[in-house]
């Protein structure tokens, strides 16, 4: 932003704060430097309009609620404040505890928006007399929630009640789908990001975990286009889209004294065949699991279920005839 | 690392000088809003000529610089800094729940009344996002006060990757927690560098007598800094299933093609590890240099699916 800029908003927000009585466009471009322009010339008019439009969305972007309104002697011209109470910050106090917590919240996230985010809260409180960064213990856990880059588009979505666009991968789609979705909520269930909403081609509720979005979420049609159902509970859609993937029993043969990474994970080993050990264990995703199975080679044969069979057998066919394919 | 917006410092400045009347020495300011000296001269004296309509004298907002501090002595009626917004409310009540619900994080009652004065704060009640489980390891509180115990320690731990289990003597620095599993990360002292030990793969752990000193890493190089150049290059292809192999190992190169794969280049330990690595990825990573892995991990899936041929 030039300096000029900078400088004239600053000088906006002090003069709508400055009287509680809501000021005309011309009011302002007379009294604020950096507006002034010959109002009869109808092009230096309209480049002043817009200007002080970009102006006016700028200080919302940060936060500064403009109200506009009618002032009684200004004849039915809109015109704007900016009211203390709802400008200001209001008196906040942390204890040490507290503050520290603080801190270690606002370095949490890696995605650059949420980053900035926290970085901005942080600048507001400090500018209330609070030093946050004094506090800081060193935590001796650091979180990262996964797959955040999808979060801050979702947070804004639901915020404004507008509907978004993404490519999606669902656990039974080859390829990347395109969805339409009025989010309602977002949820993080062990260590994953989950938003719920209504799907709009397909109208009817579901829960997408955010790992699997690819691409970017984008924002699309009017603003208050729906409204969130009471009682939403994204947590229980999330661990209920999981459920639905039932346990199931996986039967392998195992070489001697080899692929330990199955035989940790098995709650029955044996009898030993010619084939090798027999090795029982459970498993939620036949995907992941056949990839997982395949990476041991030739050390592992799974015997049951046969849609796992089917899935390493792929696996392993992709991984060995390259060629072939591609 | 601080993206800041130049118009949010300035607005935050004058309220930060008048909570703090006593003066504050220019460079502290800068740490604290994350500028150089520079930038805050400058900021002060843009500032200086913004004010109160009339912009005479008396209304501009009047700051005193002397040698040792900075002190603001007409505010112009910014006494408070600006409400926080709702995505900013939002991205630090977030984070704040994360933590939470993050084994080993200490003080919980801290984290729960700081989330509530947030709110108050925020002006409108920010979204609401739950967070439960974050790591489904019962066993994370253990090693959180292993670290906050300042000892090392003796493990057994199961290498995914290379499919054995081992016993080392590492250092504890933290824990990490990412997508539901949580990771010591501490000093091996058996590798010579710092590792990260996903916690449901450790077997065994005795806290030994002696102190943990991953400092020990300033005293020496890390042995990995400079043999990293040696170790063997690997190139590869990843689908729609493996690119977040690019986000969680360290590419030197990443690169999207045409057909929306992604390129990545990255050193590996060794050949076996990459062989096993690439396996692991299901067929959703092709090998594109060097030739050795790639008919390694060829020559492997073939054996393998020589065992299912009876069958198929």
């Amino acid at each position: 932003m030039s300096n000029d800029r900078t400088e004239r908003l600053v000088n906006l927000v002090l003069c709508l704060l400055s009287s509680r009585r809501f000021q005309t466009a011309g009011r302002i471009a007379r009294t604020v430097p950096g507006y002034e322009h010959d109002s009869e010339d109808k092009k230096a008019h309209e480049a002043f309009q817009r200007k002080f439009e970009r102006d006016k969305a700028e200080l919302r972007r940060i936060g500064i609620p403009l109200q506009s309104g009618n002032d009684f002697l200004a004849d039915g011209e809109p015109g704007y404040r900016i009211a203390r109470s709802d400008f200001e910050l209001p008196q906040i106090e942390f204890t040490d505890a507290e503050a520290a917590a603080v801190a270690a919240a606002a370095r949490l996230w890696q995605q650059p928006e949420l980053q900035s985010g926290s970085a901005e809260a942080l600048l507001k409180l400090r500018a209330a007399g609070i030093d946050v960064e004094s506090h800081a213990a060193t935590a001796t856990v650091k979180s990262l929630p996964g797959a955040e880059a999808a979060l801050s588009p979702f947070f804004e979505a639901i915020a404004v009640r507008r509907a978004v666009v993404f490519d999606y991968l669902g656990s039974r789609d080859g390829s990347a789908q395109q969805r339409r979705i009025q989010p309602w909520g977002c949820a993080a269930w062990r260590g994953r990001w989950y938003v719920a909403g209504l799907d709009l081609d397909r109208d009817a509720q579901r829960c997408f975990r955010l790992s699997r979005i690819s691409g970017k979420v984008r924002l699309t049609g009017p603003e208050g286009a729906y409204a969130i159902p009471e009682d939403v509970d994204v947590l229980a859609f999330a661990s209920e889209s999981e459920s639905r993937l039932m346990p199931v029993r996986a039967t392998v043969m195992v070489r001697p004294k080899r692929a330990w990474g199955v035989r940790r994970r098995a709650d029955q080993i044996g009898p030993r065949t010619a084939e090798g050990d027999q090795v029982c264990f459970s498993y939620t995703e036949t995907a992941p699991t056949a990839a997982w199975l395949a990476s041991f080679g030739p050390d592992v044969l799974v015997v049951d279920p046969p849609e796992l069979v089917k899935e390493t057998v792929a696996c392993l066919q992709a991984l060995a005839a390259e060629e072939g394919d591609e | 690392m601080m993206v800041t917006n130049r118009l949010a410092r300035l607005l935050n400045l004058v309220p930060y000088l008048v909570s703090r009347p006593e003066g504050v020495p220019m460079s502290e300011i800068a740490a604290d809003f994350g500028v150089d000296v520079e930038q805050v001269q400058a900021d002060l004296t843009m500032l200086w000529m913004c004010g109160l309509p009339g912009y005479g004298p008396g209304d501009l907002i009047d700051i005193a610089f002397d040698a040792d501090a900075v002190r603001v002595l007409f505010a112009a009626g910014m006494d408070r800094p600006v409400r926080l917004a709702a995505h900013e409310a939002l991205a630090l009540s977030v984070a704040l729940r994360v933590l939470a619900d993050t084994p080993g994080v200490g003080d919980r009652a801290a984290i729960a009344s700081a989330l509530d004065k947030l709110a108050a704060a925020a002006g409108e009640a920010p979204a609401d996002v739950t967070v439960r489980d974050t790591v489904t390891d019962p066993t994370a509180e253990k090693y959180a006060a292993l670290v906050a115990s300042g000892h090392a320690a003796r493990i057994t731990y199961y290498s995914a990757h290379r499919d054995t289990t081992s016993e080392r003597v590492v250092d504890p620095i933290e824990i990490v927690v990412a997508e539901g599993h949580a990771y010591l990360r501490a000093w091996c002292r058996t590798a010579g560098e710092i590792r990260q030990f996903r916690i449901d793969r450790i077997d065994a752990c005795t806290e030994l007598d002696e102190p943990s000193e991953p400092l020990r890493l300033t005293n020496q190089p890390a042995p990995t800094a400079f043999l990293a150049s040696e170790l063997p290059r690997i190139e590869l292809l990843l689908g729609a299933g493996a690119k977040g192999v690019s986000d969680s190992y360290p590419c030197e190169e990443v690169a999207g093609e045409p057909d929306g794969r992604r390129r990545v280049v990255m050193r590996v330990r060794d050949l076996d590890w990459a062989r096993r690595f690439v396996l692991g990825l299901g067929g959703e990573a092709e090998v594109v240099a060097p030739a050795e892995l790639r008919d390694a991990v060829r020559q492997t899936a073939a054996f393998a699916l020589a065992r299912y041929a009876p069958a198929a």
